[in-house]
């Protein structure tokens, strides 16, 4: 982040209200005049007063008092001016942050009871590896719900994996949790849960790095409406990696070779969750995956920053006011 | 032509004349400048102000009221107004009228008087640079024209004024002797009028009028006062401000004193001027002071 000086939003307020505050300014001057010419009258030998030390006294006080009243016009009407003409800050950002959405995707069929409280664990430590990344939850059994939406909220994220882990442990209080996972024909359905999370990236017109980790056993106990090729194929399309994080792994498995097939398929990467480089390795891709993809373009971001002109405006104004008071002291 | 000059000078003799008769005036200023002789013309009644010596006591006893004897003049008396005309006359008095009003009313109403009693009125006007002098004659249009003269010479645009010029003019150029009725500027008198005051007095009775100048600071703050010398305009603020009125009343006062010093030093009988509306009381009271002096 670099800060890049003080723009203006509306630049044109600025020369508008410069020839405006110029004209009203000579109008107010014709007219002084133009009524001092009315109603003056004439005196002879004011050198007897003129030449008073008093009258010098007050004269110099006064010029004095002129000047700043007229400086603290100025800067008044000049930093109301600015003011009015909105002083911006000008960030240049480079995209590093918040340009990677990462969808946590959780099978919480029966066959995963027990490693559950484990994986949202693993996902904590995850997320404490991600800085900046948009994170997003859907957990899964015969139907995928959303537990919570794309977000770079980390208080609430974390917040909300508390919460999953609670209720995964079987804490009663939490059952609502897994409300809208059981609308589906069977358990367990493995290729409608890939295809849910695949789809629930939002701007899916804008480039970003899409990710997946996607925490099963493929252990399929039903007839989804997608099977997992289908939904490896749609991850595909959409450019989205999909990690897989399979906790049930032990020795050659079919239903593993499956998961690690569909995974690779996407340019994803398998583990086992007993591999302690996973959390590693996943952190690893998912940045190396956005070193290509950040350089795109740096943007500025636009915040309006008036102190300058209302401290300004603030100090004209406490020199009108202390000026023109009238010869009262 | 509505009204001239001099029935405005009138005009205030009558209104006066209410409090004050009108005749008493006449008297005053005659008495004054009696141009006395031998030749016993006439009595008439007294009126106040008529010298007491010219009571005639006798003819007073056989009649109910007091009687004066007239007698014919032989001998006229000349008088010459000397009249500032430079742009400070033309400036403000301290009642709001130009300067010039009050010069004109106060000697158009010694004129007159004098005129009335049969002298002769002439008039020395001027300015800083030049002085343009009128003949003496005895007429009310005489008196008229000079009035005028006054009036359409006293401009914002004439040169500055400087009353030395005129009297500089009158020590050169005036042989015979005159009564001197000098209409002067509010300013201090420096050592070279003085000088030639007295040298004046010496030849002429001076009667010595100063028109004052408004005071500054008690312009209203809606109107700007500027100096009719320099066309400087005296910033509104600072000639109100309470110091500097109280120090410039102190310095108005100082020079006052001055002058008034000054000018009893020569003996010449003198008055201050602000409005129109007080000549008459303070021509009668420069009168009655000089008839005093003179005794």
């Amino acid at each position: 982040m670099e800060l890049n000086g003080l723009d203006l939003k509306y630049p044109g307020v600025l020369s508008l209200g410069t020839l405006l505050a110029v004209l009203l300014a000579y109008a107010v001057y014709r007219h002084l005049t133009h009524r001092s010419a009315k109603a003056a009258a004439a005196v002879a030998n004011s050198t007897a007063l003129t030449e008073l030390p008093a009258y010098r006294r007050a004269l110099r006080l006064h010029r004095i008092r002129m000047a700043v009243l007229a400086l603290s016009a100025v800067l008044l009407g000049g930093a109301a001016l600015v003011g009015a003409a909105r002083p911006l800050d000008t960030t240049i950002e480079k995209p590093q942050t918040r340009s990677r959405d990462i969808m946590l995707c959780l099978d919480i069929s029966g066959s995963m009871a027990a490693y559950d409280a484990t994986l949202v664990a693993t996902f904590k430590t995850l997320v404490k590896n991600f800085e900046g990344e948009r994170i997003g939850l859907v957990i899964f059994n015969s139907s995928a719900a959303t537990v919570f939406p794309l977000t770079d909220d980390y208080d609430f994220i974390n917040g909300e994996l508390d919460t999953a882990a609670r209720a995964l442990t079987g804490d009663p209080e939490y059952d609502s949790f897994f409300a809208g996972t059981f609308n589906g024909r069977g358990t367990s359905l493995i290729g409608d849960g890939l295809a849910t999370c695949v789809s629930s990236f939002d701007k899916v017109e804008v480039q970003r790095a899409r990710s997946v980790v996607f925490a099963t056993d493929n252990h399929l106990a039903g007839r989804p409406i997608i099977d997992i090729d289908e939904a490896g194929e749609l991850a595909k399309v959409k450019g989205v990696r999909v990690y897989g994080l399979n906790p049930e792994e032990d020795g050659p498995d079919e239903e593993a070779a499956e998961l690690r097939d569909v995974v690779t398929g996407t340019a994803g990467q398998y583990y086992a969750m007993n591999d302690q480089s996973a959390i590693k390795g996943i952190v690893d891709s998912v940045q190396a995956q956005e070193a290509t993809l950040i350089d795109a373009a740096a943007r500025s971001l636009y915040s309006d920053n008036p102190t300058l002109p209302i401290v300004l405006a603030g100090v004209g104004l406490v020199g009108v006011i202390g000026a023109s008071r009238r010869w009262a002291s | 032509m509505t009204t001239t000059l001099l029935t405005r000078v009138k005009s205030k003799l009558f209104v006066h004349a209410r409090r004050k008769s009108r005749s008493l005036l006449e008297g005053e200023y005659a008495s004054v400048f009696h141009g006395r002789s031998l030749d016993y013309d006439d009595l008439r009644d007294y009126v106040p102000g008529d010298e007491v010596r010219d009571i005639d006591w006798r003819a007073t006893a056989r009649h109910q009221a007091p009687l004066v004897k007239r007698y014919v003049a032989t001998r006229k008396q000349n008088l010459m107004l000397v009249i500032d005309t430079g742009r400070g006359m033309a400036a403000t008095t301290r009642s709001g009228e130009p300067k010039k009003a009050v010069a004109i009313a106060a000697a158009g109403l010694v004129g007159y008087l004098a005129q009335r009693h049969g002298d002769l009125v002439g008039l020395v006007r001027g300015t800083a640079s030049s002085t343009v002098a009128h003949d003496l004659r005895g007429t009310e249009a005489h008196l008229e024209l000079l009035l005028r003269a006054i009036d359409t010479s006293t401009v914002l645009g004439a040169e500055q004024s400087n009353l030395a010029t005129q009297l500089r003019w009158v020590v050169r150029n005036v042989r015979r002797r005159l009564v001197l009725l000098v209409v002067a500027d509010d300013r201090e008198l420096d050592p070279a009028l003085d000088e030639l005051l007295r040298r004046l007095h010496v030849q002429h009775e001076i009667l010595w009028l100063t028109v004052e100048d408004a005071d500054p600071t008690a312009i209203d703050g809606d109107r700007t006062a500027y100096d009719v010398a320099d066309t400087y305009t005296l910033p509104t603020l600072v000639r109100l401000d309470p110091k500097v009125r109280q120090a410039y009343a102190v310095s108005v006062a100082e020079r006052v004193r001055r002058t008034t010093e000054l000018l009893d030093r020569r003996a010449i009988n003198h008055a201050r001027l602000g409005s129109s509306d007080e000549v008459v009381g303070t021509v009668f009271g420069l009168l009655e002071r000089q008839r005093r002096a003179r005794r």
